[in-house]
């Protein structure tokens, strides 16, 4: 059988979903399956972490130690300053997400946590501290896609991926205008949105890369489920819990769930196929989901896709 | 863009997995998916792989279907 490769770092996954919904469509095949998967727990955290950074300038970025969690610290840093965003707030994202990774049997860390254990868990790089950075995991996913006349023969009720948004960045960090945001997620977004004909606040329930607690604030900026700044208040006022506005990493997130970085933008795609089937594990089903949407970010913003699956 | 429909998902357990190999954890996905599809790997046409990093574990492509 014919097999292509897809890597653009964590958001390989959604590249290799996309690659296939392209080739579909260009008529090249009708039935096509996507795996993702990564095994990193062979190496240890520290080797791991070297590894990833490589991602970064090899001339400017990296050789200076900047690793991911320094990249991410950067973003939490000019959030809070130039926005407000609390560090009670960024400790929010990870109570939450390891809330639902607790009810995910398929989670690597199911544990439940306080606010009070994610304030004081041991500084990483200021201001993110363990309980703000996600998990480095083995795990594998994988999704069989259709044309629409196959979907058709092989199902009377489908999960659709109505809309596959892209964006980029500069390569490096220190080339961009802001810190306070992805500028290749809201042009992903956006991009996914117009091409499924829908508003953000028609979204129920979505995956983001919360590969760090910032990550997800700016992501429901960047979504355009909040305003600018206003990332932090959201997680706050519950508008992203099972319940709220559009019901955020109800899978646990990359936080609880892990994030095996090749399997992720897989990972998404099934927990949505789920959550619009109404099939995800009890304590964690978003009632009534419609439309939802994966938020897959790779490097530090050099790749990302938001994919829209509709039932 | 033409829609495309997901007809079978499958998900391995996500943790520390020292007691499979990447192609064994791959499998326990694929394995999955086939079942929810109803279908069997002979019915694939092509399949695209996801892999991020050739270093974590020196294994760079498979075809694991």
């Amino acid at each position: 059988m014919p097999v292509i490769r897809v890597e653009s770092a964590c958001a390989s996954g959604s590249a290799a979903i996309k690659t296939a919904v392209g080739l579909i469509n260009a008529g090249f095949h009708d039935l096509m399956m996507v795996i993702g998967t990564e095994k990193m727990c062979d190496q240890s955290t520290p080797i791991v972490t070297e590894l990833m950074s490589r991602a970064g300038d090899l001339a400017w970025e990296y050789p200076f130690g900047v690793s991911f969690p320094g990249f991410y610290a950067l973003h939490a840093s000019r959030h809070m300053a130039e926005l407000g965003t609390t560090r009670d707030q960024l400790s929010m994202v990870s109570v939450k997400n390891h809330k639902y990774g607790y009810k995910n049997p398929l989670a690597h860390l199911r544990k439940q946590i306080t606010l009070e254990e994610a304030k004081k868990s041991i500084n990483i790089v200021y201001p993110l501290n363990l309980y703000d950075c996600s998990l480095i995991s083995d795990g594998a996913a994988a999704v069989i896609l259709a044309s629409e006349e196959k979907t058709k023969q092989l199902t009377d009720d489908p999960v659709w991926i109505m809309a596959i948004g892209s964006g980029g960045d500069y390569n490096m960090v220190a080339d961009r205008p802001s810190l306070t945001g992805l500028i290749g997620a809201q042009m992903a977004s956006r991009t996914a949105y117009d091409m499924a004909g829908i508003k953000p606040t028609d979204i129920d329930v979505a995956t983001v890369h919360d590969c760090f607690t910032i990550a997800e604030i700016m992501a429901y900026e960047d979504c355009g489920w909040c305003e600018k700044g206003e990332g932090g208040k959201f997680v706050e006022d519950g508008r992203s819990d099972i319940d709220g506005d559009v019901a955020v990493n109800i899978d646990g997130g990359l936080k609880s769930k892990g994030h095996p970085v090749g399997a992720t933008g897989v990972s998404m795609g099934v927990e949505l196929t789920k959550q619009l089937r109404g099939k995800a594990d009890q304590g964690r089903q978003r009632a009534d989901a419609k439309i939802a949407m994966s938020h897959n970010v790779g490097q530090s913003g050099q790749f990302v896709h938001c994919i829209v699956y509709q039932r | 863009m033409k829609r495309v429909g997901v007809v079978g998902v499958g998900h391995s357990k996500f943790g520390k997995r020292p007691d499979v190999s990447l192609r064994e954890l791959a499998h326990e996905a694929v394995r999955e998916s086939f079942l929810d599809a109803g279908l069997e790997p002979k019915d694939i046409e092509a399949s695209i792989f996801s892999l991020a990093g050739d270093q974590f574990n020196g294994q760079t492509n498979q075809n694991v279907i």
